[in-house]
């Protein structure tokens, strides 16, 4: 059976489509509505804006004030100037801190150059009869060929 | 140029009045419900608004909102083919449900049968065809709103209006 040719061009342009009652009276109006009033959308991206515009502000003053006035290094002698000697020395004994220990982190020249000069026996000004000396030779059982 | 506010909002009036009919009916026509073609208008002409100053006269008022009332419609059906990943079979079967069973769409069965062969097609050629066969434009005039060139619209045209032939002498 052969179908009729359809021809597009011969059929009525009829429009199925409907609109409601009234509706291109009122479209306009309800499009102004929205010109006009700023949606509640763009209220809260405005207040958002306003508090991201804060904290950037807020973080520039502060980056520009760390780099400006830097905070000087606190050096260790510093830390140790507010604890007194006692609290040191109760502190060494507490720990149990080993000789080895300690001279492992006493700078010698340090050492010896603050030092208090009384500490320091200085034999060649030490004024010993030969009597005293050869006292101490015998109770410490020095050979007087030593010397 | 309206230069106060209260004037400048009349005469857009105006002009939404002027428009609004020929911009609804060539969105209605792609969407075929009207409810989403509501909206589109509406987004329509707000954009139009907010991107006036952006008008260019090298081509017509009329023929830059078609522009935007165009590309709003096909952003509109891609969205909807690309929600949550739906086959393009369920969109073309959602809208011919509405054409089925919506009380604002009344017609004979012809052309109701027309009108789901046409959702068949791409919505490029659709749109080119609702353009050239129901609206009467020029290809020259479609051309310019699509920024396709004369020869590929009468190509895509004719494809068009021999598929639905074919397809509707074949019932």
């Amino acid at each position: 059976m052969e179908h009729k040719k359809f021809d597009i061009e011969k059929l009525p342009k009829s429009n199925l489509f409907k609109v409601p009652e009234q509706y291109f009276e009122e479209l306009p109006t309800k499009i102004q509505e929205q010109i006009t009033t700023p949606s509640q959308s763009s209220i809260f991206f405005d207040y958002k804006m306003q508090w991201i515009g804060s904290l950037t502000a807020a973080a520039i003053i502060i980056f520009v004030g760390i780099w400006f006035y830097p905070n000087t290094n606190i050096q260790e002698v510093d830390l140790l100037a507010d604890i007194s000697s006692s609290e040191i020395i109760d502190y060494l004994d507490y720990e149990d801190i080993s000789t080895y220990e300690i001279a492992y982190v006493i700078d010698v020249e340090t050492l010896l150059s603050e030092g208090e000069p009384n500490n320091y026996i200085d034999l060649s000004e030490e004024q010993l009869s030969d009597e005293e000396l050869e006292s101490i030779y015998t109770e410490y059982d020095f050979s007087t060929d030593i010397l | 140029m309206l230069s106060h506010e209260d004037s400048k909002i009349y005469g857009y009036n105006l002009l939404i009045r002027e428009y609004q009919e020929r911009i609804y009916w060539h969105v209605r026509k792609m969407v075929i419900d009207h409810d989403d073609a509501d909206d589109l208008v509406q987004d329509v002409f707000i954009k139009v608004w907010k991107n006036m100053s952006k008008f260019r006269s090298d081509s017509s008022l009329y023929t830059w909102i078609y522009r935007i009332a165009t590309n709003e419609c096909l952003n509109f059906l891609k969205k909807k083919r690309n929600k949550f990943f739906l086959p393009i079979q369920d969109i073309q079967g959602e809208l011919e449900d509405k054409l089925e069973c919506s009380p604002l769409i009344d017609g004979d069965d012809i052309q109701k049968r027309l009108q789901k062969e046409l959702l068949k097609l791409p919505d490029k050629q659709r749109l080119v065809f609702n353009m050239k066969y129901f609206d009467e434009m020029k290809f020259s005039e479609i051309s310019e709103i699509t920024g396709t060139s004369v020869g590929a619209l009468k190509a895509s045209y004719h494809l068009a209006v021999k598929k639905i032939e074919e397809s509707i002498k074949s019932d």
